[in-house]
């Protein structure tokens, strides 16, 4: 059974992801910052985390640059999920070690959840940008 | 004077001859026989011819006439040895000779035999007269020449002595006829030997004298052909200096009018507001204004004799640098760029430089001349307002993308399935939340677009390359909207420009997308690049619903779209062409279009192959 990590500070964006993995089989967690996305992957070890980048407390950049410098977790595969779409960010993100980014209002749902599945069965590791 | 004695003592002794007493009386008393004895032959002949008439019987008579002739035989005897005596002792040569190509001499007088260097009168008269010629065939000429004429004057003959010595003679000789029809010759000889050679001398010296009057002639003539060249020189030069003096006079005025714009000039470039350096080849200051100081904060004067790069450099990418060598000292090409520098007080700021190479005549780098506009203060207002832009488009788009994956969850029947009116309304949210996600981009676009300093990065860019990935974007929505993309530019030649890929992707994605939108289902849209000097003309032809005439002006216009468009497709945001239209004039190019209602359009995109030569556009 896989577990993914949803850290995201809307609650509707949560509720949208969360009903969609759920009923593709996932066991969902949720973070809603930055800090509790760290307690999160410490507890639950998540196969999978979809990250937001703009939250409280700690944000996306922070839970990214822990989770690469920390041995155990940095082969869990990363999606960021944003609507910071300029250029800086993304290359940003990207460096820190995200396998991916989505720019939330410019990809339906579908999409990302199709991609998840494809990080849990091992497939797509490609990094690419989907802005 | 009896005329034969005249002419021989003429002969003689030359025209003007003058004579010791003694001589003349002796001529004189010559010349009186000469005079008698004509005389008397002549009373001779006559009183013969009269007393042949007569007949001569009268013996008295006869005896008298006898007697007569007896005495003036003897008178003439007595003359003819006075004669003789006079000959002996002429020193000019007589002779009596034969005619004959040989002849021989029968007389000759002392003067011949020596002039002939013969022993005696004996030995000579052996001797042919031939032999006396250096060449003996010519006396034979010359006795022909004398039978011919009677007489012959003067003639200068080349003799040889006996002895062997060569001397010219000057002949005079008159033919004879003796009682019984011989033929002789009479002659003098002269010898002119030393006169020919003074003569000949003197002609040698006639003509050399006559070259030396040639050659200084002509060296006279050279040199009065050299002073007139000189004196055309020299006028020539009277004329150059007038006009040179002249020229000075413009010249001056016009270098006074010179330094009056020089000092204008240099009064407003002082007091540019942007820092104007000026350096040597090697980078090292030599001119500054007042906004050096102002912007680095290092005085002309500080900076003079520095090198620029040292002064206020501030680290920037190794490559930035490669880049602005190569740009300003190998291509000798003006740079234009945003860089990074340090103020004397250690803070940076942000400039926009511009350094051009100024070259002599010869293509060599005598100076280099660099503006920089500090465009700390605009950075840092563009700084904010993309924060703000960022921020808020971010904030804008995260309900929206809340919407879109509420509606899209529901759409996928997750959370169970909705009835057909449910279904129809929501994705009639969903359309119109999709129209609220695109406005919110392109504003962000469009702001991001107006405001900006941003300089956009150049690209050497294949126009094929850059067809393709256009055709591998936008295939998938003309596939979903039933159209045709046809890609005319396929196997043209290689086609390069530098410009902003990123930019003319974003322009040419909007032509094409508007085509695709305006378009009926079967038709084709055609896409292709063409070459104009110095530009790439790309262009999208579609056979869409066109653009009205009336509105065709409007099209660049913010939110602005034609009434035939809303119609047909009712949820576009107006910021497309506006968009591109910013974008167009990021990077120098130029958007026009052809279009007729119902028939379609074209839209053409102009950019220049290369834009400057530094890595940037200049967007200022």
């Amino acid at each position: 059974m896989n577990r993914v990590l949803i850290t995201e500070d809307e609650e509707f964006l949560v509720r949208a992801l969360k009903d969609n993995l759920e009923s593709e089989g996932c066991v969902i967690d949720v973070a809603l910052n930055g800090e509790e996305a760290i307690e999160q992957i410490r507890k639950q070890r998540p196969n999978l985390i979809l990250l937001d980048l703009l939250m409280p407390k700690r944000d996306g950049f922070y839970v990214l640059g822990e989770v690469r410098k920390n041995p155990e977790w940095k082969l869990i595969p990363i999606i960021v999920l944003s609507n910071l779409g300029g250029d800086a960010e993304i290359k940003k993100a990207l460096d820190m070690g995200a396998d991916d980014y989505f720019v939330k209002s410019q990809h339906p749902i579908e999409e990302v959840i199709e991609k998840v599945k494809d990080y849990l069965e091992g497939g797509s590791k490609a990094v690419k940008s989907n802005s | 004077m009896h005329r034969i004695l005249e002419r021989q003592i003429k002969k003689l002794f030359g025209e003007n001859a003058t004579f010791p007493l003694k001589w003349k009386a002796f001529i004189t008393l010559v010349n009186d026989t000469y005079l008698r004895c004509d005389k008397k032959i002549k009373l001779l002949n006559e009183s013969l011819y009269l007393s042949s008439k007569k007949s001569l019987e009268g013996s008295r008579e006869f005896q008298e006439i006898k007697k007569e002739i007896e005495k003036s035989e003897g008178e003439k005897i007595e003359s003819f040895e006075k004669y003789q005596t006079l000959i002996n002792n002429l020193s000019i040569g007589v002779y009596r000779n034969t005619p004959g190509p040989q002849g021989h001499f029968l007389e000759a007088n002392p003067a011949i035999i020596s002039l002939f260097e013969a022993d005696s009168k004996e030995e000579f008269l052996k001797h042919n007269v031939s032999d006396l010629y250096q060449y003996p065939e010519k006396r034979a000429l010359f006795a022909k020449k004398l039978l011919k004429q009677g007489l012959v004057k003067d003639e200068e003959l080349e003799l040889i002595t006996l002895k062997g010595k060569k001397i010219t003679g000057s002949i005079t000789a008159v033919m004879k006829k003796d009682k019984e029809g011989n033929i002789y010759f009479d002659g003098t000889i002269e010898d002119i030997t030393e006169r020919k050679r003074m003569e000949e001398a003197l002609k040698n010296a006639n003509e050399k004298l006559e070259i030396r009057v040639k050659k200084r002639t002509k060296d006279l003539d050279k040199r009065i052909l050299e002073l007139e060249e000189v004196r055309k020189a020299m006028t020539n030069l009277l004329e150059d200096f007038e006009k040179k003096q002249n020229e000075l006079i413009e010249s001056e005025k016009r270098e006074e009018n010179a330094v009056k714009d020089l000092e204008k000039f240099k009064l407003a470039v002082d007091n540019a507001s942007d820092h104007i350096v000026i350096t040597d080849s090697e980078g090292v200051v030599i001119y500054g204004n007042k906004a050096v100081e102002k912007i680095t904060g290092y005085k002309p004067e500080e900076a003079i004799g520095k090198k620029s790069g040292v002064l206020w450099k501030s680290p920037m990418p190794l490559e930035y640098y490669q880049n602005f060598w190569n740009v300003i000292k190998i291509q000798k090409k003006t740079f234009t760029g945003e860089i990074q520098n340090k103020r004397k007080n250690g803070t940076i700021y942000t400039a926009i430089i511009s350094v051009s190479p100024v070259l002599d005549k010869n293509g060599e780098i005598i100076y280099f001349v660099g503006t920089e506009r500090d465009i700390t203060a605009e950075k840092e207002i563009e700084s904010v307002r993309k924060g703000f832009l960022s921020l808020a488009s971010h904030q804008l788009r995260t309900p929206l993308s809340g919407t879109k994956w509420l509606i899209e969850t529901m759409q996928r029947g997750v959370i169970g399935e909705l009835n057909t009116k449910q279904k129809e309304y929501i994705n009639k949210l969903y359309q119109i939340n999709e129209r609220m996600i695109r406005l919110v981009s392109d504003m962000l676009d469009v702001l991001l677009l107006e405001g900006g300093v941003t300089i956009f990065e150049k690209q050497k860019i294949s126009v094929s390359k850059l067809f393709e990935e256009l055709l591998s974007t936008m295939d998938p929505v003309s596939k979903n909207k039933s159209v045709i993309l046809q890609n005319n530019f396929k196997n043209k030649k290689t086609l390069f420009i530098t410009s902003n890929s990123q930019s003319l992707r974003n322009i040419l994605e909007c032509f094409v997308s508007n085509a695709i939108n305006y378009s009926k289902v079967g038709d084709e849209i055609v896409l292709d690049a063409k070459e104009k000097p110095g530009a790439v003309v790309f262009s999208v032809k579609d056979n869409g619903i066109g653009i009205p005439k009336d509105e065709q002006k409007r099209m660049f216009e913010r939110f602005y779209r034609a009434s035939n468009a809303k119609e047909y497709k009712p949820d576009g945001t107006g910021l497309g062409l506006y968009t591109a239209f910013l974008l167009a004039q990021k990077v120098n190019g130029k958007i026009t279009f052809e279009s007729e209602e119902n028939k379609g359009a074209t839209f053409y995109l102009q950019v220049p192959k290369e834009v400057g030569s530094s890595g940037k556009f200049n967007n200022n």
